[in-house]
């Protein structure tokens, strides 16, 4: 399993950002300003080297924390010709009422992670993590 | 959240490899011979030092959940515990990562003949 598909996707970090969660991971997205590339660098001893806008990789370990005010449900099936994660959150009310908030799909858990995490901010269901 | 709060402990690193897990990681826990058997992270892949060194895969959360599946997996943290569960196993792992609970669940599976290493 490469690190690309261990860290959320550039879209969806550059969400989280813009919704003000807390930027300290161990994975960034760089892009170059000029040319438009994209990188991912290690926190670990690249200050400096950051030459662009950054924002984020979360991991799936990092996203978990932010998540870990709910149970969180993961499943991984097949769609027609791929796998698909899929991602339901639970807190303390909705056990009671035996109710989950609705799934969020993704071809990595990591991203079905980000995207759970985007749903419940917007939709003012926690705070943002910062 | 540090690195070794986001990887699979030495000692359940050790269990796994023992148990036959490919040891394909991004990041593995390494003794260099030459540094008095230190435990260190290693990030990438081990290229010559393979040879000189112990090494065991140091998972993390995605690549436990590569394995675990396909199963329900629910993950829950109470006070600085967490406590991850699989769904047709009626018991919760506990640990103080969830990598660990992860790690826990997989030894869990292959130790009773629950799943098969591919």
């Amino acid at each position: 399993m490469n690190l690309e598909s261990q860290v959320c996707s550039l879209e969806l970090s550059k969400r989280l950002k813009e919704l003000g969660v807390k930027q300290e991971s161990l994975f960034w997205h760089c892009v170059n300003v000029g040319s438009g590339n994209v990188v991912l660098l290690h926190a670990i001893g690249t200050n400096g080297e950051a030459s662009g806008e950054t924002c984020s990789a979360f991991t799936a370990s990092e996203l978990g924390e932010m998540l870990c005010s709910y149970n969180i449900v993961t499943s991984k099936y097949k769609k027609g010709s791929k796998y698909i994660w899929e991602v339901y959150v639970q807190d303390v009310a909705m056990r009671i009422n035996k109710t989950y908030e609705p799934s969020h799909i993704a071809d990595t858990e990591t991203d079905a992670r980000a995207k759970m995490l985007i749903h419940l901010i917007e939709n003012k269901l926690m705070e943002i993590p910062r | 959240m540090k690195l070794e709060e986001q990887l699979i402990s030495l000692e359940l690193a050790k269990k796994l490899k023992e148990l036959g897990v490919p040891q394909n990681s991004i990041y593995h826990w390494t003794a260099h011979n030459s540094r008095g058997g230190q435990f260190r992270i290693h990030r990438g892949k081990l290229g010559p030092f393979r040879n000189s060194m112990k090494y065991w895969s140091a998972f993390t959360v995605a690549e436990l959940g590569e394995m675990l599946i396909p199963r329900h997996i629910n993950v829950k943290k109470i006070g600085n515990i967490w406590y991850v569960s699989i769904f047709g196993i009626d018991k919760d792992f506990e640990g103080s990562s969830e990598a660990d609970c992860r790690g826990k669940i997989l030894i869990f599976l292959l130790d009773n003949k629950l799943m098969e290493i591919s």
